[in-house]
């Protein structure tokens, strides 16, 4: 097994579509090098991007934020720019495992890897976060909620990679806010996470109801048809207790050693109302843990 | 491991130049601890315990689950490389005053968090600081309060360069 260092994205492209199936791309390694260690992948070839210095980048642009690939969890929880723009994410990446994961774990690895266990999708999905996938003469942006498919699964094909993500500026009078509650040690993975966004009118109706629950199924997981119901509500407890109740009666949770699927359900309702609720009634936007 | 996969890369570990040898994929601790640094120590394996902890260009990594290729061309620090001559650092005789450990095998890991904390900010640190510095390192023996003492001790005195950057 070796490890190919490319230096340019073309050659990355490359030498992934000339090593076939058994190539893996290894960023930061936190995710792959667990897994290797513990013989759950055997991949023939690495082809690792610790040179891609094209890709740890962050632009911030009028309407949006672009994070290269690269740019390891640590950098972005360490931005003052990203805190006032992005308080939320900032915030909930903050959460992430224990400093020393974070200086090593990339933004581009952290979607790519799809690991359902994991705090920042969520709270990119509420976001309305995309994705920069390119291949050898093809490159599309794909929508987060359309990239992740299932338990450590995406979208992506053999050869394409991840170079970066986008993530659309909220409204100036939206709110965020992501909860984290952890069953275990307080470094540990969600076992139920809620990011929730709430966006108002003048009158102060809701506009813009957002909500994806985190560590709980096999991608962040939404209800659509509750959060849009939203849409001309007052943003009080009686909306809030309808989505709630939408959440907990259609997520189907997966039961682990963080919690029992049963316990999972009980749970995300609970937060579901306490995210809108802190969302739309806090005067800081941000990530808690509980 | 098969043999062809043994690669060397060159990194300065402790402030000399070193060859470390070992497959890209070895974890950096194989290596480390095979170049004779013991402070460096395996529990977990998953990143997650801390005992393990070196600074990759100066911030805390977990070796346990760091490339060996990683390295390459970096600058590793182990506890080995707090002391200069002899001398403990700050950190580490602040250590001993506060009584941080009993049975110390997860001391060397505190030490490099801790020193990078120091490193990377001013003035006293409050308890918050110290938490966020220290986060990600599980003491079974109990002395987180004693260990946050040590830091915090060093933080209000400020005395707490490396050994080697003092003069």
């Amino acid at each position: 097994m070796q490890v190919l260092r490319p230096q340019t994205t073309a050659d990355t492209l490359r030498l992934l579509a000339d090593g076939g199936e058994d190539t893996k791309i290894i960023a930061g390694g936190t995710a792959l090098m667990l897994m290797m260690r513990n013989g759950l992948v055997m991949p023939e070839q690495l082809v690792s991007l610790d040179r891609l210095s094209e890709l740890d980048r962050v632009t911030v642009e009028p309407d949006a934020v672009r994070l290269g690939a690269l740019v390891s969890l640590r950098s972005i929880e360490r931005s003052a720019e990203l805190a006032t723009v992005l308080p939320t994410l900032s915030a909930a990446v903050g959460l992430v495992a224990n400093h020393r994961i974070r200086q090593r774990a990339t933004i581009g690895g952290c979607v790519s890897e799809a690991d359902y266990a994991s705090d920042p999708p969520a709270v990119l999905t509420t976001l309305g976060c995309e994705v920069h996938v390119v291949g050898i003469g093809t490159q599309r942006w794909i929508p987060l909620s359309e990239f992740l498919v299932d338990y450590y699964q995406t979208v992506l094909q053999p050869g394409e990679l991840v170079t970066e993500v986008r993530i659309p500026r909220p409204s100036p009078t939206a709110r965020t806010t992501y909860l984290k509650y952890i069953s275990r040690s307080a470094e540990d993975r969600p076992c139920v996470g809620v990011a929730a966004h709430v966006d108002l009118d003048s009158s102060g109706r809701c506009t813009d109801v957002r909500v994806a629950v985190a560590g709980a199924t096999a991608t962040p997981f939404t209800v659509v048809a509750a959060t849009e119901a939203c849409r001309g509500a007052k943003p009080d407890k009686t909306a809030w207790d309808e989505v709630a109740a939408a959440y907990s009666a259609a997520i189907s949770p997966i039961g682990d050693a963080r919690g029992s699927a049963a316990y999972r359900k009980h749970v995300t309702g609970e937060l579901v109302r306490r995210a809108l609720q802190t969302a739309s009634t806090g005067t800081e936007n941000g990530a808690f843990r509980l | 491991m098969d043999r062809t996969d043994e690669k060397s890369f060159s990194c300065v570990v402790n402030g000399e130049y070193t060859v470390l040898t070992g497959a890209d994929t070895t974890p950096a601790i194989v290596a480390l601890r095979a170049h004779g640094l013991f402070s460096v120590r395996e529990t977990c394996g998953i990143g997650v315990c801390g005992t393990c902890t070196v600074l990759l260009d100066g911030e805390p990594v977990s070796a346990c689950i760091l490339p060996l290729y990683a390295l390459d061309g970096r600058t590793v620090q182990t506890a080995e490389g707090l002391e200069e001559g002899g001398e403990l650092s700050d950190l580490q005789q602040q250590f001993i005053a506060s009584q941080a450990f009993q049975c110390s095998f997860c001391t060397p890991g505190f030490l490099m968090s801790g020193q990078a904390l120091l490193d990377g900010t001013d003035g006293p640190l409050d308890d918050e600081a110290i938490e966020d510095g220290l986060q990600g390192h599980l003491c079974r023996c109990g002395c987180y309060a004693a260990i946050k003492e040590a830091v915090r001790e060093c933080s209000a005195a400020r005395t707490c360069s490396r050994a080697g950057a003092r003069g």
